[in-house]
């Protein structure tokens, strides 16, 4: 069995929901080089607008229309939304563009095996879409398709303009008094080949089922994308945070139903005349909460200024990934997490810059500035195997005067292994230049060595020294109180 | 009769005054500071102080230093052992699987001494230990994720290091750190005594110790505390002592 999809006024239908506001006036979607209504609302329909009406009548009959421009692009992505969103319940799925979609209810017999089960799952699924829908039932999918677009009840009943083939051959079948497919199919399959041609007995047969249908199935898309055109040009981020607040939500609403998240969003502000603005989240953990993601965007908007009037906004949300699992304590110290970690490393991040917020990680290297490593905020710092390292690590070794320090003890060399020396890693060895001008005995045979010691300064604070033979002078790099 | 009901009416005004932890008495300073918390104050549990390490130093602060508070540390001169009187409350969030924040460290914190440290104390829960740095741009983003931090409630030990904060930062510090269970330490330079509403303001000086020098130039390393506010106590100059150290593993 097969199910057709009927959505004439889908693209239209999802910006009236995204935008209640406009419900009141008689909207159109209009082609713009036929200047022709392609999809129009309740009120314009009362008015006596059609689609394919000429957009100058539609202007005679409403007098306050709210004309919008129809997107072929944007309807196709919708459809597919509305597949991926069909795809939880139905598991085969064929698009067929602009208006339509088939499923096929054979592959979910064993968990509807009544049909009426089925078509309550669709009502359920398209109900939070808010779009208008008629859906036809049949054997194959093109007498689902004829149903859902006559409306009529039965296939014999179908009237003859929906079959799909030429206006030439349609008007031979009007000629010859046949009026509906019932009419059609009374006649012997070879005299009406005989008369009509081939290409009605290949009709037939697929309407019968005899010959396969070849459809391209549906896979559910990678990503999340929506363009929402907004009422009025907008210019603060103030007026832009309701649009994207529906957007979001419905993100949400899309990740929810895979248990999903998402570690990159893509905002687009189209405007005018200039290239969009084109604003960037990325985030290290995932989130999928509308709440959270605004906060989100929210925290970058606030740095980004816009250059013009926005008309448009688009949201794209990739790397999606399965939701990690968050460790809750139930029995301590639930009550004053008001955030989870990552949520709160997420907001740091973006405000601050991703290359400020790190965490530290042991590393097993005995060269010190490489004995530690950054690692991703919020990761557990492991167990290290180098005792006697002073807490604070200069971020790059300082010159001194080794008369103002005492040394302590030591002294604990370093050498570098001669595989890294040859393997071009010289430079991370090599401290920066000490005295410039005076050229210090350049002995490659001494290239890394250093002996650490501790010391203590002036003030009585200990320090940790190496002493560099390269350079043949003392550094400071750390501090051990 | 009339005195000894004027007591009574006393004794439980006087109760409710301790019980809120707004009187100082004479008698727990004698206990020492560890015993505070069993009579008159008894919502405080001794889990809520984190010692400094320094016997002395705890027993001026009855008890080491209260979390859900702000604590001011000012060091005539950055490295001066002030992170060492720190460490048994970084231990204290470890244990608890809390993370810790850097905000603006003078320098990198380094990594093996961390961990060598949690070894060392045998921590229980040391491989939850999270250490998070943060480098600002800007004071302004440094207190803007100060608050952050401690309003998401997500931390266990907050180290803020700052020149100066005005009156109002520390006002708003105060009272996202009542909110929360975590330790919060300001580390700043000398400031002048304006008021602040930190809970302990403690300055660090550094007094080379000339008389036991190995050698006269390079003298041991000696603290002063000086105590200028403290919960329940005047203020105090307490004896100089050697220059403590970030406890971890000794070759």
């Amino acid at each position: 069995m097969w199910v057709y999809v009927q959505l004439p006024s889908l693209q239209l239908d999802r910006m009236l929901a995204l935008q209640p506001e406009l419900a009141k006036r008689a909207l159109v979607l209009y082609c713009e080089q036929q200047q022709q209504v392609i999809q129009c609302n309740g009120i314009a329909a009362n008015m006596g607008i059609h689609p394919n009406s000429s957009l100058s009548d539609a202007w005679l009959l409403a007098e306050d229309l709210a004309p919008y421009r129809y997107r072929e692009a944007q309807q196709r992505h919708l459809l597919q939304h509305l597949a991926a969103d069909l795809y939880q319940v139905f598991a085969v799925i064929s698009l067929d563009p602009p208006n339509g979609l088939w499923l096929d209810l054979k592959p979910m017999q064993k968990l509807y095996p009544d049909i009426r089960q089925s078509q309550e799952q669709l009502q359920l699924q398209l109900a939070p879409w808010q779009v208008r829908y008629h859906y036809g039932l049949g054997n194959t999918p093109l007498v689902a398709k004829m149903l859902a677009q006559s409306g009529v009840a039965a296939v014999g009943d179908i009237p003859i303009q929906y079959l799909p083939c030429d206006a030439k051959l349609q008007g031979q079948l009007v000629r010859m008094g046949l009026n509906t497919l019932g009419a059609l199919q009374a006649i012997p399959r070879a005299l009406a080949g005989q008369r009509l041609g081939k290409e009605l007995v290949n009709l037939l047969a697929r309407i019968q089922g005899e010959q396969h249908e070849s459809l391209h199935y549906f896979q559910p898309p990678l990503w999340f994308y929506q363009r929402l055109t907004l009422l009025a040009e907008t210019s603060g981020w103030q007026a832009l945070r309701f649009p994207l607040k529906r957007l979001l939500q419905e993100l949400e609403h899309y990740l929810e139903g895979r248990q999903q998240e998402t570690r990159y969003l893509l905002l687009t502000f189209y405007h005018r005349d200039i290239e969009p603005t084109k604003l960037e989240i990325g985030l290290a953990h995932g989130g999928y909460l509308a709440s959270e993601l605004a906060a989100f965007c929210q925290l970058k908007m606030e740095s980004l200024k816009l250059p013009a009037a926005v008309l448009e906004m688009s949201i794209q949300a990739k790397r999606l990934q399965p939701r990690s699992k968050e460790h809750g304590d139930l029995l301590h110290g639930g009550q004053k997490q008001r955030k989870s970690l990552p949520r709160l490393l997420n907001e740091l991040q973006l405000r601050l810059g991703y290359s400020r917020v790190f965490g530290v990680q042991n590393r097993h290297d005995w060269l010190p500035e490489r004995a530690w490593q950054r690692s991703a905020a919020g990761s557990a710092i492991q167990a290290t195997h180098i005792p006697g390292r002073p807490l604070w690590l200069l971020p790059a070794p300082k010159p001194v005067q080794i008369q103002q320090w005492c040394l302590l003890r030591g002294p604990e060399r370093y050498q570098p292994p001669w595989w890294q020396l040859t393997a071009g890693e010289a430079p991370y060895f090599a401290v920066p230049n000490a005295m410039e001008g005076s050229v210090a005995s350049q002995n490659l045979q001494c290239v890394g060595h250093r002996d650490y010691w501790v010391a203590r300064n002036q003030r009585g604070q200990p320090g940790w020294l190496f002493y560099d033979y390269q350079q043949e002078c003392w550094w400071l790099q750390g501090w051990f109180s | 009769m009339y005195s000894i009901l004027w007591g009574v009416f006393m004794q439980a005004n006087l109760q409710q005054l301790m019980d809120k932890g707004a009187v100082w008495r004479g008698g727990e300073w004698k206990n020492g500071g560890q015993n505070s918390g069993q009579h008159g104050a008894s919502q405080f549990s001794a889990a809520e102080y984190a010692s400094t390490g320094q016997p002395l130093l705890d027993q001026a602060l009855g008890g080491g230093w209260r979390c859900q508070r702000v604590h001011e540390l000012q060091c005539e001169y950055a490295f001066s052992g002030e992170l060492s009187l720190l460490a048994p409350a970084i231990m204290a969030a470890a244990s608890a699987a809390r993370p810790v924040f850097w905000l603006a460290p003078p320098a990198l914190p380094y990594a093996p001494a961390i961990s060598g440290m949690l070894q060392q104390a045998d921590v229980t829960n040391a491989e939850n230990a999270q250490h998070i740095v943060l480098t600002p741009a800007s004071e302004a983003d440094t207190l803007w994720a100060a608050e952050t931090i401690l309003h998401s409630g997500q931390v266990g030990v907050l180290l803020l290091w700052a020149d100066s904060l005005s009156t109002t930062a520390v006002r708003r510090l105060h009272l996202a750190a009542a909110e929360t269970d975590a330790w919060v330490f300001v580390l700043t330079g000398i400031q002048n005594e304006e008021a602040r509403s930190y809970a302990t303001r403690l300055r660090i000086l550094l007094t080379p110790d000339k008389t036991h020098a190995m050698a006269a130039s390079v003298p041991r390393g000696q603290v002063q505390w000086q105590i200028l506010k403290r919960h329940g106590g005047w203020p105090i100059r307490l004896p100089r002592q050697p220059l403590p150290r970030w406890p971890s593993l000794i070759i």
